[in-house]
């Protein structure tokens, strides 16, 4: 009965989310995919820090790499979308070398404050590849095109929800295989992890390239559907709220990276849209504050006191 | 050939010696315990030998490996496996992945067939998946195997650490006080579960414990330390009515009678 209860809900849920552009408007369909976007960035960060439990600030970083490369290799070098999207992603696993291998000995703050440095120094990175980048003016991301066919926004929104969706089906396979389970021992003891023979600076490597391979995607897809980026992408702004995703969904949850970025993208958005834009700021920092005050295990919690996913949670 | 062979063991905290120049081996097979009055540093050795502490001064051998060359997370290879004193269980994970997480490196698989769940992938994990349920009835957690191994009871959680390192098919387990919190009953059940446990392994157990009874019970030889230092060795008669061993624990007026009351 439970599965038949759990499968019912699935099935609705995969309704309402593929009937999204026949009921939205173009406005909230943007808002749909951007939370998309976002949910692969949470899904990342909470492999990084919620499973693994390394507190890092450098997700910015792989984000805006992952936009930059993903622009130039369209714009410059008339890459198409797909490879483009795949090579941002490697570029972000490689960059995820130059941040993990140097702060492998440091935890929690000392870890945070480290990797924040870099979110600076990509930032200035940026700036000064102006023939790249465009420098701080930015630079347009090209329109992504499939077989010659530019694509609508409801092309993009369904794009995006496939590729995010096979991303999550991977994400979450790993985290049931052995790679998932060292990050849990690595986070719930590293001593006894590596007293069974976990490799723990190699786990945490994987975790950071993970991170940074989902943020990269991510990126990537936030150029084309924003269609202009610049340097200000690198931003803590940026990675904070990568961070509060987590937190606020529930760490080492998948579904709670999922509610992550829905709360964190969409409650400013529909506030606006009610008309609250002067005192939108304080409103969502109050939500933020309460959910965590009454659901300090995030916002899956709420799921279990329904019993609805209980047996995809850990 | 002793499956454990320690050689003049020495680690300084500071000005502290907490082991000095200790040497002990364990027979192939046997259960030998490591005892000693609080503060002897009998953990110390434990966590020389599993590479937490790097060793001042000396050599371990385990099945002839000096495994002091080792990385701490290379070490199971020569078929050690620990418990720990201060439990250090995955409390996130249910108790059936706690166990599985030792079976790490007998599996292959990469981050990308993990993702794709690749045949490879599904196979070891099927694979060990067995045995792994065969270690978890062997302790006798079968009926909580799904439940979250960090909501579980102390006893419990303590028997999750042994099954996880049973996991890792040792030939030398060493256990870190694992009667601590147990009653009397409690302690006589899991006395027959290590020698059970000892017998299907055909492993040597190195025991540090401070219940007198389970080491009295289960013990084929006792190594005695004080101060960091050897005290005396021998079998569990031989170690009781030992007047050094005695008075390491008790002080110097107490009398051997005192001390027999304890021990029966």
């Amino acid at each position: 009965m439970p599965q038949i209860k759990k499968n019912f809900i699935y099935l609705i849920a995969t309704i309402i989310i593929l009937a999204m552009p026949f009921y939205l408007g173009e406005y909230f369909l943007y808002i749909a995919t951007l939370t998309l976007v976002f949910t692969l960035a949470s899904f990342g960060t909470n492999i990084l820090s919620g499973y693994t439990n390394l507190l890092s600030l450098a997700g910015a970083t792989f984000f805006g790499a992952g936009a930059f490369a993903t622009a130039i290799l369209m714009s410059r070098y008339e890459v198409s979308f797909f490879p483009a999207l795949l090579l941002a992603g490697f570029t972000g696993v490689a960059l995820s070398l130059v941040v993990a291998i140097p702060t492998l000995r440091l935890e929690h703050v000392y870890l945070a404050i480290a990797t924040l440095g870099y979110v600076f120094i990509s930032s200035e990175i940026a700036k000064s590849l102006e023939s790249l980048t465009g420098g701080s003016m930015g630079m347009g991301v090209p329109q992504v095109s499939i077989m010659g066919q530019s694509l609508d926004e409801i092309g993009l929104f369904y794009i995006t929800l496939v590729i995010v969706t096979l991303l999550m089906i991977a994400g979450v396979n790993l985290t049931h295989c052995r790679f998932g389970r060292a990050f849990f021992a690595v986070k719930g003891s590293e001593f006894a992890a590596r007293s069974i023979g976990i490799p723990a600076p190699k786990i945490k490597i994987i975790a950071f390239a993970v991170q940074a391979f989902y943020c990269a995607v991510a990126g990537g897809i936030y150029g084309v559907l924003v269609r202009f980026i610049d340097p200000s992408l690198f931003s803590i702004f940026v990675s904070i709220s990568f961070l509060s995703m987590v937190i606020i969904g529930g760490l080492g949850s998948v579904l709670g990276s999922i509610f992550g970025a829905i709360f964190v993208i969409v409650t400013p958005q529909l506030l606006t849209y009610f008309g609250l834009t002067e005192i939108q700021r304080s409103i969502y920092g109050l939500a933020m504050i309460l959910s965590l005050m009454f659901l300090p295990n995030g916002l899956v919690s709420l799921t279990e006191k329904f019993k609805f996913f209980k047996q995809v949670e850990h | 050939m002793s499956a454990v062979d320690v050689k003049n063991l020495s680690k300084r905290f500071g000005g502290l010696k907490a082991v000095e120049s200790l040497s002990f081996s364990v027979n192939s097979g046997s259960v030998h315990a490591l005892i000693g009055p609080n503060g002897a540093g009998k953990t110390t050795v434990l966590n020389l030998i599993s590479r937490f502490y790097t060793a001042d001064d000396g050599q371990v051998f385990v099945q002839g490996e000096n495994i002091l060359t080792l990385r701490d997370y290379d070490i199971f290879r020569t078929g050690i496996a620990r418990t720990f004193q201060n439990l250090e269980i995955f409390g996130d994970l249910s108790v059936f992945e706690n166990v599985m997480t030792a079976r790490f490196r007998f599996m292959k698989s990469g981050v990308i067939a993990n993702m794709l769940r690749l045949p490879r992938s599904r196979s070891e994990e099927r694979k060990n998946k067995d045995r792994v349920k065969e270690i978890i009835s062997l302790v006798g957690l079968q009926d909580i195997a799904f439940k979250r191994a960090g909501s579980l009871p102390y006893g419990q959680q303590k028997l999750v650490e042994l099954a996880r390192a049973m996991a890792l098919e040792p030939k030398v387990l060493l256990l870190d006080e694992p009667a601590a919190g147990y009653n009397t009953e409690e302690v006589g059940k899991l006395a027959q579960l290590l020698l059970k446990v000892k017998d299907i392994l055909k492993a040597s157990i190195l025991l540090v414990e401070h219940n007198m009874s389970l080491v009295m019970a289960i013990s084929d030889r006792i190594t005695v330390m004080h101060h960091g230092q050897f005290l005396a060795e021998g079998t569990p008669p031989e170690i009781e009515k030992n007047p050094a061993v005695i008075e390491a624990y008790l002080g110097r007026r107490y009398k051997p009678k005192v001390e027999e009351a304890e021990y029966a």
